[in-house]
């Protein structure tokens, strides 16, 4: 995963889809982020523990599928954009070996305090089609003529 | 429809609204921590050189390797461990919900960045107040959501990130 070439503020347009981060939601991809993130609660480990809940069988941080947003957004930018603000709702469980695809949108695209800023539409969503994440973010890129 | 007043919510909660907690300071943040978290993100693919290749990462405009985004430099501090595996650096009002003893989790978040990410070294201190809280009625019956609101700065204390949490717990059915 890398930092593609930079993407310019010129270059985007409203209504442009952003490449998709797609993610399996298994076992190995669980234990790694809850080893990163000191992460490693009952649920998200075994099945019986996520009983409660509703469902059958482990699921998934919420804050591995924020981290996969992330992932996508950063991926698009390159290194010269950064994230300034996303936020996303969990809608159910994203269940042990499902596959996860975020996706984004370009909602507007306008200039603030100096800064050239893309507002995006995201979401994630299962293999179902059903969108666990909506959510929004906004990036600031890098023009090619600054102003 | 979401509503303040609900046994489960105590005055003792109310009161904790806007109360700002003691600010909690990571260890410097260990390059390995920030490795293992790019790892955790871009797998199965090898995780992006900004994150662990000094070399590389000296020619981008960060000039040295930081860390993602969401990375979360409070994990494994040991002398606030918490042994039930229940994260505390994300904000989310997860040791609350432990002792309430029912189920919940993280209901959503919203960071916002200002350019300024993390690197290696840093000390970063946290200081996290509830903001909201109220029950609506859920799928499975209703719900006690908590909103918090956690603030980063670093050692030379710059703003680093602004997360807005929202935590919930199964109340079940009325």
């Amino acid at each position: 995963m890398h930092h593609k070439e930079s993407v310019y503020f010129e270059d985007v347009a409203v209504g442009q889809e952003i490449p998709s981060f797609v993610r399996k939601t298994g076992v190995m991809e669980f234990n790694r982020f809850a080893a990163a993130n000191e992460e490693f609660v009952p649920f998200h480990m075994e099945d019986e523990p996520a009983k409660p809940f509703g469902v059958d069988r482990a699921f998934g941080m919420g804050n591995l599928r924020f981290e996969y947003v992330h992932g996508m957004l950063t991926s698009w930018i390159g290194q010269d954009g950064w994230i300034k603000r996303v936020g996303t709702q969990y809608r159910g469980y994203n269940l042990k070996d499902q596959t996860l695809t975020c996706w984004g949108k370009v909602t507007k695209k306008y200039e603030e305090d100096g800064l050239h800023l893309v507002d995006l539409e995201i979401g994630v969503n299962n293999e179902k089609g059903e969108n666990q994440g909506p959510g929004f973010a906004t990036v600031v890129l890098p023009a090619r003529h600054a102003h | 429809m979401a509503t303040q007043t609900h046994p489960a919510i105590t005055e003792e909660m109310r009161a904790r609204i806007g109360v700002e907690s003691e600010p909690r300071v990571s260890d410097p943040v260990d390059k390995s921590l920030i490795r293992i978290w790019a790892i955790s993100l871009a797998w199965p693919e090898a995780p992006d050189r900004l994150y662990w290749d000094e070399e590389y990462a000296k020619k981008t405009r960060y000039g040295g390797v930081i860390a993602p985004p969401y990375f979360n430099p409070f994990a494994y501090k040991i002398d606030e461990a918490r042994m039930d595996g229940a994260n505390r650096g994300i904000g989310d009002g997860l040791a609350e919900r432990a002792a309430a003893g029912r189920p919940g989790g993280n209901g959503g978040g919203e960071a916002e960045y200002f350019d300024v990410p993390i690197r290696p070294g840093d000390v970063i201190t946290s200081r996290s107040k509830l903001t909201d809280i109220y029950v609506r009625e859920g799928r499975t019956g209703q719900t006690l959501f908590r909103v918090t609101e956690t603030r980063w700065t670093n050692q030379k204390g710059e703003l680093v990130r602004v997360y807005r949490g929202t935590g919930f717990e199964l109340l079940g059915r009325a």
